[in-house]
């Protein structure tokens, strides 16, 4: 009897040395996803990347990138763009239309998403996507990582004088009527975080009490400041800047980040509850949280979350304080924003 | 005694037939109504009492009200937007009344040019008419502006920004009026065009002096007409959006339409949007029952078409002629010329810069190029063709069903057909869209597989439009005396046959006007499109958008803007050949 069990020991032993000394060097905790990504084929992707802009190409550097990485899988790509396609995206997947695996909406309709229960959650932890990137309730990840600064008119405000702009500049009645800003002034809410709500509504009294004229849409103060309509605007994107500078060719706009400087969370992408492939979608997702993948979103899109080394925001903002939003800060945006609305003299009906 | 019987039973059932047509036509229409109209309001009523995205229903409550309703600056905005709207429909009544009768009933030279050129404002998107103003007028950067300052400081009054500022009031409105005209021209140039003389020349014989004919006959015959466009316009205002957002937010001036926006863009509550948009249509109920009871009950006070032949009276203007003309090509400069010039400079500049001479050599059409290589427009250009043709003829053909039952028929609740096609104007089109995804998402809808098509696209649209097409075909048939039926009728013919053989052919020029308005509006209009855009339907006004809003490029919009308003222009210009045919009542 003790002999019959050390002649299956011996090859047992033998076999298990054997797996572990052949297993594949990149195992890990993607490997049943990329098996399920392979039967899948395909991923349909829905994010607010664009694949070109203005007829040259920015966002497909990205999709092509992960294509290399994962040639198996065909990504079909369609657009998702601002708050009124996102909301079509969220009414069309309640009403059991799902066209997309991988799906985007706005910090603020997360909970909406939650709530209706069309969101397949992933341990994104797991699949090593940082906390920065990371939602905590594992709905997604972030994704186009927006940093503001104030966006000047070169022609009107020379590089030299920028370069000594702080927060207070808005404030400071030498710009007075000369300044813009968005309507959603994003970047006080993630400052507001920082700063606190004092100081924050505060600062917002003393910019409203500079005139500045609210823009409706990103796009349409960003096309008056190139213009000359306007010298600063205040809480200007770094995307709009660099889109403009980069893509359109615009030698009128510059764009600098006083400290400390806000960090939004961006969008959110997930993996959607009905999708037909959410091994793929997984995969796309993580990949997205890579290194790789945000210094080349940083490259097309000026969107890269500024922690990884070797993009250009990273650059940019290196060493200076920073105001970074999160998703747990997400929760109670739209109360901070409506508080700083109503400071600024906005009408805000809540 | 066989044959007799036959003939009896052939004769009640062909009468019985006569009788029961309308019925059936008005239970047909009906339902039409219903399912387009009823099914978004129902929903948009739905919504203002629920908090949250539609997508996630809660338990019914009166919390959007209580927040909206007892908020002061709620009544700020409601005392903004009426006297935005009222000024706004008052210069935009004030301009096309006038400009209805110079190109109808004046000798005015190149009357029939004018006319046409009337047509082309329809065919600018609203944003880039608003844009183009801006660099127009803007406080600092507005090239009129600074060609003014160039003068004062010639003067010697020297200026730092001004003298016209577009953030206010005054340039919502202007803004407004400006754009408004066309619709109401449209409205009401068929009332003057097909009015009798006869009754002015009566006016006239008594000793009745031109200002006291025009203010006792001509008015009041074309009251129906008059109000109809008075009404929709004013609605329009209330619900005018482009200029009230570029030029009132920047001067911190809100009207209702900006606050809906903002109601689900700033902070998502559609709760308190629809509760907005409700409030709307209250007051859209209020003015329909203006409508129906000054208008549409006295309609045979308004019939000027009979049975007798004649021929428009026209009004030699004599010295006034030329002062006139230069009247309309000054509005059709300010309207068309100065934005167009604007958009055409932005078009062929490689970034947007005031217009210079320095700036003629870098002009370029390279952005008109870049628009052939962007990603489906090919398709779009197809889908809005298609889109285009159908809601425009549907609404035209639904239109005049509704205004011939409403108008010609006793059939009781036929006024509750007017005033849904009415309502339908009041609610706004980013609510219809959304309504139309959820109905069309869910059973029994789902199974007619609309979502994401064309159809769906132009199903929401009829729904937008029918409101202005009902009010140019009331207005059409109030104007047709029911005495040419009638001999029809006695003829022996039935009331569905002489209504397609007698009353369509008679009302053909306002049908034509309606199909143009409803074909550029169709052509241009982006929010619904944007909203019910899936992977086969996008329209071209949903890449401008995109262009514009989303990559940032105001002057690839604006050579997209160009091609709108040239290929919109074309349109117009057979379209004018057909309704001056039409027109012709010899």
């Amino acid at each position: 009897m003790k002999m019959h069990s050390n002649r299956w020991m011996v090859p047992a032993l033998l076999s298990g040395v054997l797996f572990i000394t052949t297993a594949p060097a990149t195992a890990g905790p993607l490997d049943q996803y990329i098996e399920g990504a392979k039967k899948e084929g395909a991923v349909r992707v829905g994010i607010t990347i664009r694949q070109k802009v203005q007829g040259k190409v920015a966002g497909q550097k990205y999709l092509d990138a992960f294509q290399k990485q994962y040639p198996f899988l065909k990504v079909n790509f369609k657009r998702i763009g601002g708050a009124r396609e996102r909301n079509r995206l969220i009414a069309e997947m309640s009403g059991g239309v799902v066209n997309y695996d991988v799906a985007t909406v706005s910090e603020t309709m997360v909970p909406t998403i939650v709530d209706a229960k069309l969101v397949r959650t992933v341990d994104w932890a797991k699949l090593g996507v940082p906390d920065s990137l990371r939602h905590p309730g594992n709905v997604g990840v972030s994704l186009r990582t927006p940093v503001f600064g104030i966006g000047y008119n070169r022609d009107l405000v020379s590089d030299d004088v920028a370069k000594t702009f702080t927060w207070e500049t808005c404030t400071d009645p030498k710009w007075k009527g000369k300044t813009a800003a968005d309507d959603r002034p994003q970047h006080l809410k993630e400052l507001y975080h920082l700063w606190g709500k004092e100081k924050t509504l505060d600062y917002a009294k003393r910019w409203a009490a500079n005139k500045p004229a609210m823009e409706p849409s990103r796009s349409t103060g960003a096309q008056k400041l190139e213009s000359g309509a306007y010298h600063l605007i205040c809480g200007m994107a770094r995307r709009q800047a660099k889109d403009l500078q980069v893509y359109g060719g615009v030698k009128s706009i510059g764009i600098v980040f006083p400290e400390p400087v806000p960090v939004g969370v961006g969008d959110l992408i997930f993996v959607t509850q009905k999708g037909k492939s959410p091994n793929a979608a997984t995969l796309f997702i993580a990949w997205t949280a890579t290194k790789k993948a945000q210094n080349i979103l940083d490259d097309a899109d000026f969107s890269g979350h500024p922690s990884f080394e070797g993009n250009d925001i990273n650059d940019v903002i290196k060493g200076k304080k920073i105001a970074y939003g999160s998703w747990k800060h997400s929760e109670n945006s739209d109360a901070v924003l409506a508080e700083i609305l109503q400071a600024m003299g906005f009408p805000v009906v809540r | 005694m066989e044959a007799v019987t036959a003939r009896a039973v052939f004769s009640r059932w062909h009468g019985m037939r006569l009788r029961m047509a309308p019925n059936f036509l008005f239970g047909a229409v009906a339902l039409i109504l219903l399912w387009l109209i009823l099914v978004p309001l129902g929903q948009m009523v739905l919504n203002s009492f629920r908090v949250g995205h539609p997508a996630v229903p809660t338990p019914l409550t009166l919390q959007n009200y209580i927040v909206g309703f007892t908020n002061p600056l709620t009544y700020q905005m409601i005392w903004n937007t009426v006297y935005f709207a009222t000024a706004g429909t008052l210069l935009t009544v004030f301009i096309a009344v006038l400009f209805a009768w110079l190109t109808e009933r004046t000798d005015m030279p190149w009357r029939n040019l004018a006319w046409s050129l009337l047509l082309v404002p329809l065919a600018m998107p609203g944003f880039l008419f608003a844009m183009a103003w801006i660099f127009l007028l803007d406080n600092r950067i507005g090239i009129v502006n600074v060609w003014l300052r160039a003068l004062f400081a010639y003067l010697g009054w020297n200026l730092d920004t001004g003298p016209i500022n577009i953030y206010s009031m005054g340039g919502m409105i202007f803004l407004d009026g400006l754009r408004g005209v066309t619709t109401v021209f449209l409205l009401i140039v068929g009332a003057f065009r097909a009015m009798d003389p006869n009754l002015e020349e009566a006016a006239r014989i008594s000793g009745a002096r031109a200002l006291t004919t025009f203010r006792r006959v001509t008015l009041p015959t074309l009251l129906p007409a008059l109000l109809a466009a008075f009404l929709y316009s004013f609605i329009s205002s209330m619900e005018s959006f482009e200029a009230p957002l570029l030029v009132g937010l920047p001067a911190n001036i809100y009207v209702y339409s900006t606050m809906i926006f903002f109601s689900t863009r700033l902070m998502p509550s559609y709760g308190l949007a629809a509760a907005f948009a409700v409030s709307y249509c209250v007051l859209a109920v209020f003015l329909v029952i203006i409508y129906q009871r000054v208008a549409l009950r006295q309609t045979e006070r308004f019939a000027t078409i009979t049975g007798k032949g004649y021929r428009p009276r026209v009004t030699r203007l004599g010295h006034w002629r030329w002062p006139a003309f230069a009247l309309f090509a000054t509005y059709f400069f300010l309207a068309v010329m100065l934005p167009l010039f604007i958009l055409v400079w932005a078009a062929l500049s490689p970034s947007y810069t005031q217009p210079s001479w320095d700036g003629w050599s870098k002009l370029s059409l390279v952005h008109f190029r870049r628009l052939l290589e962007e990603p489906g427009i090919l398709p779009s250009a197809w889908n809005t063709l298609v889109i285009t043709i159908t809601t425009a003829t549907a609404c035209v053909l639904l239109s005049f069903f509704v205004s011939w039952l409403v108008v010609r028929t006793k059939i009781r609740g036929r006024m509750i057909l007017d005033g849904l096609t009415f309502l339908a104007h009041s609610i706004p089109g980013i609510v219809i869209a959304l309504a139309f995804i959820f109905v069309y998402l869910q059973e029994p809808f789902r199974s007619l597989q609309l979502y994401g098509t064309v159809w769906i696209v132009s199903l929401a649209l009829i729904t937008q439009y029918v409101a202005f097409t009902t009010r140019t075909t009331n207005a059409a048939i109030t104007q047709v005396h029911k005495e040419l039926e009638e001999a029809a009728r006695i003829s022996g013919v039935g009331r569905i046959t002489t209504l397609i053989r007698v009353t369509l052919p008679l009302i053909l020029p306002a049908f034509a006007a309606a199909w143009i308005w409803v074909a550029a509006h169709a052509v241009r209009a982006f929010s619904v499109p944007l909203m019910l855009a899936s992977e086969d339907n996008w329209t071209l006004s949903v890449i401008l958008w995109n262009i514009w809003d989303e990559q940032n490029a105001l002057t690839m919009a604006a050579a997209l803007g160009v091609i709108f308003i040239s290929s919109l222009a074309l349109l117009t210009f057979f379209g004018r050949r057909f309704i001056v045919r039409a027109f012709s009542m010899e």
